[in-house]
């Protein structure tokens, strides 16, 4: 029966070419933008190195305080004092690293000029992100403590820097500061914001005046905080824990008075600075915004694709005449539809599929962002063909009704 | 005609309604794009207030250096600028120049309004080094250091709100604990780029000179930056030089030079990504309504080669059939239209978008009627020459 309804799709396509040209046309391009928009969400928070364990990660990053005066300021604003006394601290997490964002430092080799992005991080970072380590390894915990000017660098600094030989052991310089390479990892994109970096060295050796007792820091790039959680059912534990360090905060720094800001997932605090003006995390009415902007996007595609659809079926409703007459179902008839268009939406998905590798290779080599590596992995692929697969129901079901209503004696006489 | 016109389309309501529906959102997704486009425009035909040209901005970071060594040390690199003969004037500040994300504001209350601005700030050769028109009273000076209230410079659209309509120069507004004395009025200072909107901007004065310990400028350190106008045709080797010999009177600050022409290449390309992204996705969306239109009325047109030979037979001509294919199109399309405009216009009646001025949306509206109604004629010459094309005897002769 499925491989009759195979035929007959395949068939109704090559009948009317222009209509399978407009429907395919429609239909591919509007998945291919789609393909694209959950590949760069799937980059930006899918699990993958250095977030391999990210369903138990949580992180301290943006922070919203008040002012008695109607002021106030948002963003990677705490302090790496406020990190250390009220993240580090947790009890429930099984490990804590507090790292500087990246910022970047200029340095020269042989009169080569290089834009490096520097984070200064801790010896714990390294056991929560996962890196994938190409030589040697990551520092460690007395590497901090003891400020021993070591670097990790990623596989472009040691391709730009070393000319890709082999570079533990070798020394780099940023700044008037040298480092001695012990580890080499795989790129980071930058919209992994928080591991990301091209060089990592010890946060001891920044000169900041690291425990000054202040809450807010001016100190550009700013600090934030990352935990790992045993395991996934203790998340609720960790937040419920910093919720209650957050409310015995000891206002220092005179004109703050109130802190917002959580332990949490990263899409959390986006959605807190989306859709809650920072108080608190809102990530499913972010998540209802992209899926209302998804619809929004998909109407007019559909609309035209049903248009079409009611076009071709009203071609053929001599046959669905005679099989009416011939004692086939409503039901049958609709379920044969619907299936013809879902065949015809994958068959677009399936062309979505290949324009989108061309377009995400496009995008990765365009240099818009450092390190930018969308890939169509297999999550992305069976997202965009659940996709494809609700728009080819979203856009068959009505033409197929309007089929299932014709009436057999009425069609096969000629009439409408 | 007409009336006979409405008659068809209206007899064949079902079939006609999604197209209707395809016309409308079309409509109301070419009334966005166009709106976008021609705000961009506009902006970008505006004058920006000031003069980017052959200057050059040192961001300073001084990291954890002391106050009192922080205002020695600014006041040694003024030193150092001037003993670069390409160097016309100079000036501290903390405007973001070409950075349309970053911004920082402040509120001011006038007669119980109260106003939110954009804040930049700059010291007294600040206008001197932008080439920026004071165009009521005057930019900050030395007399400034005497009074008793901070001075204050705003753009007129700033004015305009705080004021309604009277004269700022010369009142004084309070912002928080502090007042302020407005000194000067200039016409705009778009810092954030030409294709950015005109925004409400407060100037505050710096003063290294005020005591170290109210001294605004040096209490954070957010985004401190020294900008030097220099002579025209001066190039990037003096960008080396000036870099070296700062960087050897302030040992302790980390200096980055950006030139503000590169700056203001790339603001422009940040402030496009969005209309790029919204011109290539509605360009799209367009091109499939088109073809869905065309493929839609194609068919029809097909079904009705009987109704088409009987008019033929009953005497009208081949291009009395080209028009009426045509027309019916262009009467669907005024139905979209009328009914896409009717919710369109509602962006700018609920005025969220405040900051459009009323001839982007009314030429925006004009020009969206006019692309519609173009799309819906192309998509039906084909179709109406081949119903043109039909012959009278053919076609019945098949009925």
């Amino acid at each position: 029966m499925f491989k009759n309804y195979l035929k007959i799709a395949w068939k109704v396509l090559l009948r009317h070419k222009l209509f399978t040209f407009i429907s395919l046309f429609g239909i591919s391009f509007t998945l291919l933008i789609l393909i694209v928009i959950t590949s760069f969400i799937d980059h930006t928070v899918g699990r993958q190195a250095p977030e391999g364990r990210q369903n138990r990660i949580l992180s301290a990053t943006y922070f919203r305080l008040t002012t008695e005066s109607r002021g106030n300021i948002v963003g990677p604003v705490v302090s790496y004092y406020f990190l250390n006394r009220y993240v580090r601290s947790l009890k429930t997490p099984e490990a804590v690293t507090i790292s500087s964002f990246h910022k970047n430092v200029i340095t020269y080799k042989d009169k080569k000029k290089f834009n490096f992005a520097l984070k200064y991080t801790d010896g714990e970072f390294w056991n929560i992100y996962d890196f994938k380590f190409l030589e040697g390894k990551g520092f460690n915990s007395t590497d901090v403590e003891q400020a021993n000017p070591v670097a990790v660098i990623t596989a472009d600094v040691r391709k730009k820097y070393f000319g890709n030989q082999s570079a533990v052991g070798e020394y780099i310089q940023l700044g008037e500061n040298s480092y001695r390479v012990i580890g080499v990892v795989d790129n980071v994109s930058l919209l992994r914001i928080l591991p990301y970096s091209d060089v990592w060295v010890p946060i001891t050796l920044s000169k900041a005046n690291l425990m000054e007792p202040k809450i807010v820091t001016n100190e550009f790039p700013g600090y934030f905080a990352a935990v790992l959680a045993r395991s996934r059912s203790d998340i609720p534990a960790i937040k419920a824990e910093f919720r209650k360090h957050l409310s015995q905060v000891e206002f220092t720094d005179g004109h703050f008075n109130a802190i917002w800001g959580g332990v949490e997932r990263y899409s959390e605090t986006i959605s807190r600075v989306f859709m809650g003006s920072m108080k608190e995390p809102n990530l499913p009415g972010l998540m209802l915004v992209l899926f209302l902007l998804m619809l929004l996007f998909m109407i007019l595609p559909t609309i035209n694709l049903v248009n079409i659809n009611i076009s071709r079926i009203m071609e053929r409703s001599s046959e669905i005449g005679v099989r009416k007459a011939f004692g086939a179902s409503s039901k049958t008839l609709v379920g044969q539809f619907i299936m013809e268009n879902i065949i015809i939406t994958l068959l677009g998905g399936i062309i979505a599929v290949f324009l989108a590798l061309i377009i995400l290779s496009i995008i990765n080599n365009s240099g818009i962002i450092p390190h930018l590596h969308l890939v169509m992995n297999w999550r992305v692929f069976y997202k965009s063909m659940l996709i494809a697969f609700f728009f080819g129901f979203l856009s068959g079901v009505y033409p197929a009704y309007k089929m299932s209503r014709l009436h057999p004696a009425e069609v096969l006489r000629g009439g409408e | 005609m007409l009336k006979h016109l409405f008659k068809l389309i209206w007899n064949r309501k079902r079939q006609n309604l999604l197209m209707l529906l395809e016309i409308v959102i079309s409509f109301i997704v070419m009334f966005v794009v166009l709106v976008t486009v021609i705000f961009l425009i506009s902006n970008y035909l505006k004058p920006l207030g000031f003069n980017y040209k052959d200057v050059w901005a040192v961001n300073i970071d001084w990291q954890n250096a002391e106050k009192a060594d922080i205002v020695e040390t600014l006041k040694q690199l003024e030193t150092a600028v001037e003993s670069f003969p390409e160097a016309v004037a100079y000036s501290y500040s903390e405007s973001y120049l070409f950075t349309p994300a970053a911004m920082s504001g402040i509120d001011l209350e006038y007669n119980d309004r109260e106003i939110s601005s954009n804040l930049l700030t700059g010291d007294d050769h600040f206008a001197e080094v932008l080439d920026i028109p004071v165009i009521e009273g005057r930019w900050f000076n030395r007399e400034d250091n005497t009074s008793l209230k901070k001075p204050l410079i705003i753009n007129r659209n700033l004015e305009k709100e705080l004021f309604r309509g009277e004269n700022g120069l010369g009142k004084t507004v309070v912002s928080g604990d502090d007042e302020y004395t407005i000194v000067g009025i200039v016409r705009d200072i778009r810092n954030s780029g030409e294709l950015t909107r005109s925004k409400k901007i407060a100037v505050k004065r710096i003063n290294l000179d005020a005591p170290v310990d109210d001294n605004t400028f040096i209490s954070e350190n957010f985004g401190k930056r020294l900008l030097i106008k220099t002579r025209p045709g001066t190039d990037a080797r003096f960008e080396e030089r000036l870099l070296k010999q700062l960087s050897a009177v302030a040992k302790d600050f980390r200096l980055k030079t950006i030139r503000l022409e590169d700056a203001r290449i790339s603001a422009n390309k940040q402030s496009m990504i969005i209309p790029v992204i919204l011109l290539i996705v509605s360009g799209f969306l367009i091109i499939n309504v088109s073809l869905g239109l065309f493929g839609v009325i194609w068919y029809n047109t097909n079904k009705r080669r009987a109704e088409i030979g009987l008019r033929r037979a009953l005497g009208s001509s081949a291009k009395g059939i080209y028009s009426q294919i045509l027309s019916e199109a262009l009467v669907l399309a005024t139905f979209g239209i009328t009914i896409g405009a009717i919710l369109a216009i509602q962006i700018p009646l609920m005025n969220v978008l405040s900051f459009i001025e009323t001839n982007v949306y009314v030429l925006a509206f004009i020009l969206s009627i006019l692309f519609i109604y173009g799309i819906s004629s192309i998509c039906a010459l084909y179709p109406g020459k081949i119903a043109a094309n039909i012959e009278p005897a053919v076609a019945l002769h098949e009925e």
